[in-house]
């Protein structure tokens, strides 16, 4: 089977398997409204003018970024739970392709965050959705989603090398939602966070979408979505690969 | 053995053995850095909003974080019983059944009331966030209680986690409800009527709301508060209790105590 038909023959298992799973239920659909519900009570009530449809966007992402974390967090540990990681290492595919196709199917869950929350806003708060750039609001979309699934791709390899990659999953959520600005701008947050906020693909996915809804450039940040992607991609190659030889080496595959 | 012996003992070996986050890989980014995070998120949510102070942020969730130690510790200590198959064997146990359930209270307790501590000190650390010395024994006072009566809610959850199939859903539910829906970071009286009265049935709601009057001084209406908290703590706990015998004796009538 070609690269594209293992990718999206996984991606299509892995999307029904995860859609079914009431803990990326709870993930994907009832937190996101959970916590847009909150940012929405306070920026209406607030003395700072928030648009709450840029609230809906940012929890929206913070649901992307969830599930890519969580999906990340079991993609090689629950292979290796059920029994299935050395079957994927041994197959003539390579081991990317597998990941892929789990982060991705991951973070395709994350669409429905975005339109849950951007719902929630319409339908409980009477918010407006007005989107002046459609059709790079869907590219945004788009990018965001394969961005997300390659940093999935690379946070996966080193959860594999963590015993407790749950218990680190559940560490990671809340600081990448601060350091990408998916709800509070960066520049409030100490000097240092700005830096770091430009190697997170998120950062640059809630500026897209931002930027495509208010009708200013969504280019620019589009452009640099693609290049963390990009960047994602070259390492998340090394770094599995890495990973599988080091396992292979140590005979640790099956070893949680 | 003595209820007392039953109850302390039998507390401690249920928290150990059930409550999963024992091990410093797991417990320190769950119970420690969570909290941190939630408390860094909300203030910041808070400065950029203007529309409370960093102080109700951080009591509020400082509080609430006792609450998530409370409510997920009682889940698990009761409901793993299931999960791990050792639910039968309770049942089949001799040992009374009070001290035996409300037991695993007490561990759970010393524990959200630390993880609360920790809550106040991220925000002394990051935020400059002051209790007076003359305010800090009440306020001890008012998270040790709120802790002891979310862990009431966290025993409802338990038990019905004793029949239900996914009770985690359920509790994973519960806690981010309870940011939106109890005064963590949102004024109750801001909330839609439908979302303020579920918050009202809430002890932690009412615990949170004895804090920040601890803290605003006198005059302000700890007591009822106080009241309130440990009224609904102890009506979760009985209905609990009560679920736990009615699903211990279905199970024993119809021999489903670990069919999921």
């Amino acid at each position: 089977m070609p690269p594209y038909g293992v990718i999206r023959a996984g991606w299509a298992l892995h999307l029904k398997s995860l859609s079914m799973s009431t803990f990326f239920v709870f993930v994907y659909l009832v937190m996101p409204v959970l916590l847009a519900a909150i940012a929405f009570y306070l920026f209406r009530n607030g003395a700072r003018h928030v648009s709450l449809f840029e609230g809906a966007l940012g929890t929206g992402m913070m649901g992307l970024w969830s599930t890519t974390l969580f999906g990340a967090g079991e993609a090689l540990t629950r292979a290796r739970r059920e029994g299935t990681l050395e079957l994927m290492v041994l197959a003539p595919t390579p081991l990317f392709y597998s990941v892929f196709a789990i982060t991705l199917a991951s973070a395709t869950l994350g669409l429905y965050s975005i339109a849950a929350t951007t719902l929630c806003a319409y339908l409980l708060f009477g918010v407006p959705i007005e989107i002046a750039q459609p059709g790079w609001f869907a590219a945004g979309l788009l990018v965001s989603v394969v961005s997300l699934g390659l940093l999935g791709v690379l946070l996966a390899s080193f959860f594999f090398l963590y015993r407790y990659a749950n218990a680190l999953t559940n560490l990671l959520e809340t600081p990448v939602w601060l350091l990408c600005g998916l709800l509070i701008p960066v520049a409030l947050l100490p000097g240092w966070s700005v830096p770091v906020s430009w190697i997170l693909a998120p950062t640059w996915g809630i500026e897209t979408l931002r930027a495509a809804a208010s009708g200013s450039d969504a280019v620019r940040p589009l452009l640099a979505e693609i290049g963390v992607g990009i960047a994602y991609l070259l390492l998340g190659l090394r770094v599995l690969g890495w990973v599988e030889r080091l396992a292979c080496v140590r005979a640790s595959l099956p070893l949680a | 053995m003595s209820a007392a012996r039953l109850a302390v003992t039998g507390g401690v070996l249920s928290f150990r053995a059930l409550f999963n986050w024992m091990r410093p890989g797991i417990y320190l980014p769950t119970m420690l850095g969570v909290p941190l995070f939630q408390i860094i998120l909300f203030v910041y949510l808070g400065r950029y909003s203007r529309l409370h102070d960093d102080a109700f942020y951080i009591v509020g969730n400082a509080i609430a974080v006792s609450g998530m130690a409370s409510v997920f510790g009682m889940t698990m200590v009761i409901s793993n019983e299931r999960y791990f198959g050792t639910l039968a064997s309770v049942f089949a146990s001799p040992a009374a059944r009070i001290p035996l359930f409300f037991g695993r209270v007490i561990p759970v307790a010393f524990h959200g009331l630390l993880v609360s501590a920790f809550g106040f000190l991220t925000g002394a650390a990051l935020f400059g966030f002051r209790i007076p010395a003359l305010r800090l024994l009440p306020l001890a006072g008012v998270v040790g209680l709120t802790v002891v009566a979310s862990a009431g809610v966290g025993m409802f959850l338990g038990s019905l986690g004793l029949r239900v199939r996914d009770v985690y859903f359920v509790s994973n539910v519960a806690y981010v409800l309870m940011l939106l829906v109890s005064g963590v970071n949102v004024s109750t009286g801001l909330l839609a009527p439908w979302l303020e009265a579920l918050g009202q049935a809430l002890p932690l709601t009412h615990g949170i709301a004895a804090g920040r009057a601890v803290l605003s001084g006198p005059g302000t209406p700890v007591l009822r508060e106080l009241g309130w908290t440990a009224g609904l703590g102890t009506a979760y706990a009985l209905a609990a209790y009560a679920f736990f015998r009615l699903w211990e004796i279905e199970g024993r009538r119809r021999g489903s105590f670990d069919i999921y």
